[in-house]
C-alpha cells in the first residue's frame, strides 16, 4: 500500500503545524473511550433530538 | 430615502414601509446600491454584484405588493450570499483561485427559499479561501478600516454592518458567523446543527457547517431565520421538525431562567470585552434572568482538537480531487490542512467523531441545570490587518452542534470596535436565544450604533 502523503504534490506543512497536528491526535488517543460510544458524523438526527 | 436614510433602517422597519407602501423594494435596492456605491471601495465587502437582476426582481416585487401579492416580511428585501453558497448564473468562487469562474447551474436551498420568500439578492460577498482560515479578502471593518472585519464570512459581516444590504448569509464551521458578527456589532445566530440546510453551499466540513445570517437587531434575526430554517430531503444532515414563527417568541416570559457563566476557558483577552460582558448580564439580571456559575464538560480539551481532526479530514476528502491535479491553485493554509488531513488516520477520525459525541452529551447534560449559558462572543475586538481572529469561543459550541447568538453588548473606547455576547442553548433553542436577544436590545441601544463611514 503507498502512502499518500508521498504521492500528494507540493502539500508542505510547517514544522509548528505538523507538531500541533502530532499533539491533537496524542490527545484525542488518550482519551478514555466508554465502548458504548458511537462516532458523530453529519446527520442532524444524531445531535440529540 | 431621504428621510429615512439606509444607514438607520431595520428588516422590520423596511418591511413596515413596504407593506404599507410608503417605501418602494425598487427605491430599498437602489438605495443599498447607491451605498455600495458610496462605501464598498473602502469596505470591499462584494466580489460580484448582480444590480440589473436585482433591480428587475424589486419591480416585479414593487408589481406583486400593489396587486394585493404581499409574500411576508421579506418581500422586497435585499441581501448578500457569502461566496461559497450556489446561486444560479452568478458566479461562485469560493474564495479560490481553483475554480475562480464557476458558475453553478442550480441554486443552494436557502437561496430558493429566500427567493421565494421575496427577498432579493444584490450579489455575493468576499470570503476566506473555502471557508477555512487562511486566503483573507481585502475586506476592512467598517468600524476601523485598518482591522479585520473577521471571518470566513468577512464580506457579509462587513456589508450589513456598512448598511450596503439589509442581511447577509455566511457560514460557519468553527467561529465564522459569531465571530465577525461580534467584530462588526452585528446580531447573528448559529442555528442548531441541521435546522438550516447545507445543500448547495461548498463544505468546509460536513459534519460541522452551520448557516446563517448577518443582521442588525436580533428580532430581524428572527425573521430571517423562519425563512431559512426548514427540513431539506437533499441535505443529509437536515432535520425534519416544525419550525416555529421565530418572531413570535420574541416576548416570552424570561423571568426565572437560568444563565450559566463557564467558571474556566472563556476568559477575554481584553478587559473592556470583560467589563462589557459583566454589564450585560447585569442587564439580563434586571430583565429577571438568574445567574450561577457552571462547569464545563472536562473533555473540552480533547473536543476542540477532534474538531481540528475532523475539520481537515473532511476538507481533505472534499478538495482531494482537485487538490491532486491543481495544488498550487490552492493557498498555503489550506494545502497545510488538506496535507494533514490525509496524514489522519481513519481509526483516528473516528475516535475525534466519538468525542464529538461525549462533548455534546456532556453539553446536553449542562443545560439540565442551566437554560442557557452566556459568554464573550471573541477573545479579543477585531484584530488590525488582514487575519481574522481566533474562533475560540464559538468552536465548542459549533462542535456540539447547539444553537449560539451573538449580540452586541458595547465598544472599545480606545479604537472603537464592538463587542458582543454569545448565547448558548440545548438542541432547537433558538426561540429563547432570540427572545432574550431581542429583550436585551428592547433596553440597550449598542444594536443601534453604527460605523461612521461617511
Amino acid at each position: 500500500v503507498s502512502n499518500p502523503q508521498i504521492e500528494l504534490p507540493n502539500s508542505p506543512v510547517s514544522v509548528e503545524a505538523q507538531e500541533k497536528f502530532e499533539a491533537e491526535i496524542r490527545l484525542i488517543r488518550a482519551y478514555p473511550m466508554p465502548r458504548e460510544i458511537e462516532p458523530q458524523i453529519c446527520r442532524g438526527k444524531q445531535v440529540g433530538l | 430615502m431621504s428621510n429615512i436614510g439606509i444607514e438607520n433602517l431595520t428588516i422590520k422597519k423596511a418591511t413596515e414601509l413596504i407593506r404599507s407602501r410608503a417605501l418602494s423594494p425598487v427605491e430599498l435596492v437602489q438605495a443599498c446600491l447607491n451605498r455600495i456605491e458610496q462605501v464598498d471601495d473602502r469596505v470591499k465587502a462584494w466580489v460580484t454584484l448582480v444590480p440589473d437582476q436585482a433591480l428587475a426582481q424589486a419591480r416585479q416585487a414593487e408589481h406583486e405588493i400593489l396587486h394585493n401579492q404581499y409574500r411576508g416580511p421579506l418581500h422586497g428585501i435585499p441581501y448578500g450570499a457569502k461566496d461559497i453558497i450556489h446561486t444560479s448564473g452568478i458566479r461562485t468562487s469560493g474564495g479560490s483561485q481553483v475554480e475562480p469562474d464557476f458558475v453553478p447551474r442550480e441554486n443552494a436551498t436557502i437561496i430558493n427559499k429566500l427567493s421565494s420568500a421575496g427577498a432579493i439578492l444584490l450579489g455575493k460577498t468576499t470570503t476566506t479561501e473555502f471557508a477555512f482560515l487562511g486566503g483573507e479578502p481585502a475586506t476592512r471593518n467598517p468600524w476601523n478600516l485598518a482591522h479585520t472585519p473577521g471571518g470566513s464570512s468577512a464580506g457579509s459581516a462587513a456589508a450589513v454592518s456598512a448598511s450596503m444590504a439589509m442581511f447577509a448569509l455566511g457560514t460557519q464551521t468553527v467561529g465564522s458567523l459569531l465571530r465577525p458578527a461580534s467584530f462588526n456589532g452585528l446580531s447573528c445566530i448559529k442555528s442548531s446543527y441541521g435546522l438550516v440546510s447545507r445543500r448547495g453551499v461548498i463544505p468546509a466540513s460536513w459534519s460541522l457547517d452551520h448557516l446563517g445570517a448577518f443582521t442588525h437587531t436580533a428580532e430581524d434575526n428572527a425573521t430571517v431565520l423562519s425563512a431559512m430554517a426548514g427540513y431539506d430531503p437533499q441535505d443529509p444532515a437536515s432535520l425534519s421538525v416544525e419550525v416555529p414563527s421565530y418572531a413570535d417568541s420574541l416576548g416570552m416570559l424570561l423571568k426565572g431562567k437560568t444563565i450559566g457563566l463557564p467558571t474556566s476557558f472563556f476568559l477575554a483577552e481584553e478587559p473592556t470585552i470583560t467589563q462589557a460582558v459583566e454589564q450585560a448580564v447585569k442587564v439580563l439580571e434586571e430583565l429577571g434572568l438568574q445567574v450561577r456559575k457552571v462547569d464545563l464538560p472536562a473533555c473540552l480539551p480533547e473536543a476542540m482538537a477532534s474538531l481540528q481532526i475532523v475539520m481537515r479530514s473532511e476538507a481533505a476528502s472534499y478538495h482531494q480531487a482537485q487538490y491532486s491535479k491543481v495544488p498550487e491553485k490552492f493557498g498555503p493554509y489550506i494545502r497545510e490542512q488538506i496535507a494533514l488531513g490525509r496524514q489522519t488516520l481513519a481509526v483516528d477520525y473516528l475516535q475525534a467523531q466519538r468525542i464529538r459525541t461525549v462533548f455534546r452529551n456532556e453539553m446536553l447534560k449542562l443545560f439540565d441545570t442551566v437554560d442557557i449559558l452566556l459568554t464573550p462572543s471573541t477573545l479579543t475586538v477585531a484584530p488590525i490587518g488582514y487575519g481574522t481572529g481566533n474562533p475560540i469561543f464559538n468552536g465548542p459550541f459549533t462542535n456540539a452542534g447547539l444553537p449560539a447568538m451573538t449580540v452586541p453588548v458595547g465598544f472599545d473606547a480606545s479604537n472603537g470596535l464592538p463587542i458582543g455576547m454569545q448565547l448558548v442553548g440545548p438542541m432547537l433553542a433558538e426561540p429563547l436565544l432570540l427572545a432574550v436577544g431581542a429583550q436585551y436590545q428592547a433596553v440597550t441601544d449598542w444594536h443601534l450604533q453604527r460605523p461612521g463611514l461617511e
